[in-house]
């Protein structure tokens, strides 16, 4: 492999770590997020 | 290759980096501007092209310098700003951070495709400073031959510089986000309180704040000085805005208490912004963030648990509902019908009106012949006390609600019910309150939480520890509401509610899961 082509990659596993810890907080936060039924606006 | 070849190669990936990066701007400025970040999307790469194109159809300088600003505007204000610290770091530093320390606020969590597109947008800005350099060595230095060895910096020279300035910008974002505590202006701690005193919703606004004044007239000898800064919100949040803005950004507020969810809605941003606390005595869980904004009152769920048991206790098998469309009322009822059925209960008649109706009688009617154990009512005045009126002519004595006959301004229309409320632990706080404000309606719902979330601000004060801080690190108080737990991280103190009943035209408690009067909070190690 070229110097070029591990730069790539290097960069491609960068994003896909960074889009994958992405994807699991969000997933926890709407997780988290989905007790709340509540809605109200009065009180 | 030629100058020019090399030149149009170094302008073509330099180009396709800026048109990449801004197709990933437009959507993540999609949550925030709506389709106008398309036109900002398609700014970026239309100027960025025409100028280019300008560049290298006569070598304008001008030209040139122009691409070279778009550049630099989409690596620094949208890649390393808003990509790198309010995007990446945010999302993977603050959250680690708040998850180990109550020091820092746990960060708003947006989309997955909004999450996506920031971090995007953070690499696509490195791409187009990578591409930039290399487009203004083609153009500086002609083939990359002749250009000076180092003029760029090596390879190793650029790692290591990347490092550090990695490090730096990572301890520059440990120490920016932390929330310190500072010692207040002249010894006095401004705390805003926001609640609709005027409108529908009055009885409870101008009751929260009158709860908010006992409790700021009860201090005795603090180490601080409290002062409030009420502001009527009004009903309509839209008008609340400008009340909102200029409570936390004009009068500078330490604090804010709220009241009602719809304006507790319009208050977060301003708060999260100005990164003070904000206690809301509301019951839309998603204002109570953790960071700097908190909820403090029983849930349509708990509400719905203790009346339910409440029911069963007292032999009901079937239940009659009469509820007005609005919100609150409907989240009540939803949860309610939820936990009754779970519980084997059977909702015999079900009757939704709106605020327009004043004739009852058909819907008791149908109601009667549905033969339930118990009518469920729920409304807002002056549809409440009308429909009190009309049960009362019908003879139709056994009545339950959830917090409604609290708000009556008749309440001896709804002598005999029975309703779940908040919890009073200090009961002595209600006579207090009615002898202080003799003209005032202790609307029980709300005024021990507006008490309490004062006095946990207070507190945070008095033990020198930033509020939105201390109030994180709280896991349960007691207070004037009895025993609110919150989980660690949680935005939403929990409570159950009381058992209450309207006897000799007044609430009276029935029964309380309060064990302890005493104030005191327990706080994390």
């Amino acid at each position: 492999m070229n110097g070029g082509k591990r730069i790539w990659l290097i960069w491609a596993v960068i994003i896909a770590v960074m889009l994958g810890g992405a994807y699991a907080i969000t997933s926890r936060n709407i997780a988290s997020a989905g007790g709340d039924t509540s809605g109200g606006y009065v009180h | 290759m030629t100058d020019a070849t090399q030149l149009r190669a170094a302008a073509r990936s330099s180009l396709a980096s800026v048109a990449l990066t801004s197709a990933f701007i437009a959507v993540n400025h999609l949550y925030v501007l709506g389709p106008r970040a398309l036109l900002l999307g398609g700014f970026i790469a239309g100027a960025s092209t025409l100028l280019l194109l300008w560049f290298r159809h006569n070598a304008s300088k001008i030209a040139f310098a122009g691409y070279l600003v778009i550049n630099l505007w989409v690596v620094v204000g949208f890649g390393l700003y808003k990509g790198l610290w309010k995007g990446v770091l945010r999302l993977f530093l603050g959250s680690w951070l708040a998850s180990f320390s109550s020091s820092y606020p746990k960060p708003f969590v947006g989309t997955f495709i909004y999450e996506a597109s920031g971090i995007l947008m953070f690499v696509g800005s490195l791409f187009v400073a990578y591409y930039a350099i290399g487009l203004i060595r083609s153009v500086s230095f002609g083939p990359s031959e002749s250009v000076p060895r180092g003029a760029f910096g090596t390879p190793r020279w650029l790692a290591v510089t990347g490092v550090l300035a990695a490090a730096v910008v990572i301890a520059a974002y440990v120490f920016e986000e932390r929330d310190r505590f500072e010692a207040p202006p002249s010894g006095v701690v401004t705390i805003g309180v926001i609640a609709p005193t005027t409108g529908p919703y009055s009885i409870l606004g101008n009751s929260f704040v009158k709860a908010v004044q006992m409790a700021q007239s009860d201090l005795k000898g603090t180490k601080y000085k409290y002062e409030l800064k009420i502001a009527d919100s009004g009903p309509d949040p839209t008008k609340a805005r400008d009340i909102v803005r200029n409570v936390i950004e004009g009068e500078k507020v330490e604090a804010v208490i709220g009241a009602v969810s719809l304006i507790g809605e319009v208050t977060k941003p301003f708060a999260t912004k100005a990164r003070i606390v904000h206690t809301c005595v509301c019951t839309v869980t998603r204002i109570g963030d953790g960071g700097y904004n908190f909820t403090n009152i029983p849930s349509p769920q708990a509400e719905a648990v203790r009346w339910v048991a409440e029911a069963q206790r007292r032999g009901i098998k079937r239940i009659a509902v009469i509820s007005q469309d609005y919100p609150s009322i409907n989240n009540h009822v939803k949860a309610m019908k939820s936990e009754a059925m779970r519980r084997g209960l059977t909702i015999s008649y079900e009757d939704r009106f709106s605020d327009t109706v004043t004739n009852f009688r058909p819907a008791l009617a149908r109601a009667q012949a549905s033969r339930p154990d118990v009518y469920y009512v729920e409304g807002l005045e002056p549809e409440l006390d009308i429909l009190g009126q009309q049960l009362m002519d019908a003879k139709i004595r056994n009545i339950a609600s959830v917090v409604a006959p609290s708000l009556s301004e008749r309440p001896e229309l709804f002598e005999g019910a029975w309703y779940t409320d908040s919890d009073l632990a200090d009961m002595e706080f209600k006579r207090r309150f009615e002898t202080k404000y003799p003209g005032t309606q202790f609307a029980t719902h709300m005024m021990p939480y507006a008490y309490d979330s004062f006095n946990m601000i207070v507190q945070a004060y008095e033990r020198g520890v930033n509020p939105a801080v201390y109030i994180r690190s709280i896991t349960s108080y007691n207070g004037s509401a009895g025993a609110v737990v919150k989980a660690p991280g949680s935005g939403n103190f929990q409570s159950k509610p009381a058992v209450w009943m309207i006897k000799n035209g007044r609430p009276a408690l029935l029964s309380s899961e309060s064990t302890a009067n005493q104030i005191v909070a327990r706080v994390q190690p």
